[in-house]
């Protein structure tokens, strides 16, 4: 794609999604929706450096900008990830119950499971948005994985001596 | 569903629906609308296009300078007009002048310039930006303006170069040239600011100090006079409010003159440093043509004030101001 203004737009069109999603981590609404647009500014600006699989490079600049502005830890995911309406009752509590345990992994582990469940980022891809080794990566991801499933196990254990 | 999929149901897929409807006209507009590789100007620009206000990062916040500036006031100091080229040799001073003493004189050189009258307002600005990886990226931008009818041109891209470690690498070129038709704003403490407004800013110095002082909004008197030095005397303003503007820059406490230094594309002149030696603008020996900027404190992180943002400084960021004045066509240049 030759022009410029088209390829940004297909990148802007296909990213901006992810990107905020990723800064809703960190900020508060309006700060992360700022920041994902500022993002894409830069993108803009360094539009010749936007490798062809962009997805990981944005959210590095997304991650940078939210270190700049003091948004360092990730903020109670019950706030950013609200449960939509219209949900039926199994979802609702299916989802509570993966929020509950989500919140109670540290913002490391977190952010790894989203890393690859949101964005299908590879260990050596979500390596870079993180700043560590894709091996470190690799073995952090693991352990979320495995306390996550821990967690929900245990909670699913709790519920059904509730309903005894 | 494994853990995996259970985070990926998580995932606040309407919400992100939402803001990418929302906001996609406005940040489309703003962002296709700055010229590549600008870093934001302590002043920053706003972009009023089609009645609904967008923000723009400095898209025509520094263009400029006094064309046909005067002659020195130093013997042997050149007078220095249009875009140098070749390193100059260091002048030596032959007076010694305290800062203030200086800038007063450059008011007086200022005020008399030549005011050449032309539809549109160019300015070519060379931008050297660091990166957090040591690199500093340098780039030069052309504008032309006519805030009467709000068509201009903008030319970025040219000369960019990567410099790492002392070495430079010449970056491949790729200019890209943008016609617009859009009303360019500059916000200073929250009033939007027309080419017209710039034009017609107090030119007494009295009178431009309590407009500043009204406009500060709790930014340190130093920092504030110094970006506006930066923006009057490169702005489509009066030689009045120029030499008005240096004669409050004048009132700094604490400001050191440096004589016989060059800016970054080698052209000589003298440099004025705050008290706290964060804000360095380098004059023509004149006084009354500013050259470049160089901020080199601390890092000062983007705030916001009120429904504006104050853009934050990255320590080593400088601003070259290769030339300006009004033309009559766009492609002209003085």
């Amino acid at each position: 794609m030759d022009d410029p203004e088209e390829r940004f737009t297909e990148l802007y069109d296909r990213h901006y999604r992810n990107v905020l999603g990723y800064a809703l981590l960190r900020a508060e609404r309006q700060s992360a929706e700022d920041i994902a647009s500022e993002t894409f500014l830069i993108a803009w600006r360094r539009l010749a450096q936007v490798p062809e699989h962009p997805l990981p490079w944005l959210l590095v600049v997304a991650r940078n900008l939210l270190r700049k502005q003091r948004h360092l830890e990730l903020r109670p995911l019950r706030l950013t990830l609200s449960a939509p309406e219209g949900d039926v009752a199994d979802q609702v509590g299916e989802r509570q119950a993966a929020l509950d345990a989500l919140a109670r992994l540290s913002g490391a582990d977190a952010e790894a499971l989203i890393l690859t469940s949101w964005y299908g980022l590879g260990p050596a891809e979500a390596a870079k948005v993180v700043g560590c080794s894709a091996r470190t990566f690799a073995v952090r991801l693991h352990r979320a994985r495995r306390r996550l499933a821990d967690m929900l196990n245990s909670s699913q254990t709790v519920l059904q001596e509730q309903l005894r | 569903m494994n853990t995996d999929e259970l985070v990926r149901a998580l995932r606040p897929d309407d919400l992100l629906d939402d803001a990418y409807h929302r906001r996609r006209g406005a940040d489309l507009t703003r962002i296709l609308t700055d010229p590549p590789s600008r870093r934001p100007s302590p002043v920053r620009a706003r972009l009023l296009l089609g009645g609904a206000a967008a923000a723009v990062s400095a898209a025509l916040a520094v263009p400029v300078l006094v064309s046909g500036a005067t002659g020195p006031i130093v013997a042997g100091g050149p007078a220095g007009s249009g875009v140098a080229s070749a390193p100059a040799d260091r002048v030596a001073p032959v007076v010694t002048l305290d800062a203030r003493s200086f800038l007063l004189a450059g008011a007086d050189n200022a005020a008399r310039a030549d005011v050449k009258a032309g539809r549109y307002w160019y300015s070519r600005e060379r931008s050297y930006e660091p990166q957090p990886s040591g690199e500093v990226l340098v780039s030069s931008t052309e504008t032309w303006y006519d805030g009467e009818t709000g068509r201009g041109r903008t030319t970025s891209g040219l000369d960019a170069e990567v410099v790492a470690g002392g070495a430079t690498a010449k970056a491949k070129p790729t200019p890209r040239t943008r016609d617009f038709r859009i009303k360019l704003l500059t916000g200073v403490g929250g009033e939007s600011l027309s080419q017209d407004d710039l034009w017609r800013l107090p030119r007494q110095a009295e009178d431009l100090r309590r407009w500043l002082e009204a406009r500060r909004r709790g930014e340190p008197s130093v920092d504030f006079t110094f970006s506006m030095t930066r923006l009057v005397l490169s702005g489509p303003t009066t030689p009045a409010t120029r030499a008005a503007m240096l004669r409050v820059l004048a009132d700094q406490p604490g400001l050191r003159l440096e004589r016989g230094v060059a800016d970054p594309i080698g052209r000589p002149g003298a440099a004025v440093v705050s008290a706290d030696g964060a804000n360095r603008l380098i004059v023509d020996e004149s006084g009354a043509r500013l050259l470049a900027e160089e901020y080199t404190g601390p890092d000062r992180e983007e705030e916001r004030v009120g429904r504006g943002v104050r853009v934050g400084a990255r320590t080593g960021e400088k601003t070259v101001y290769e030339s300006s004045g009004w033309v009559e066509k766009i492609g002209e240049r003085p």
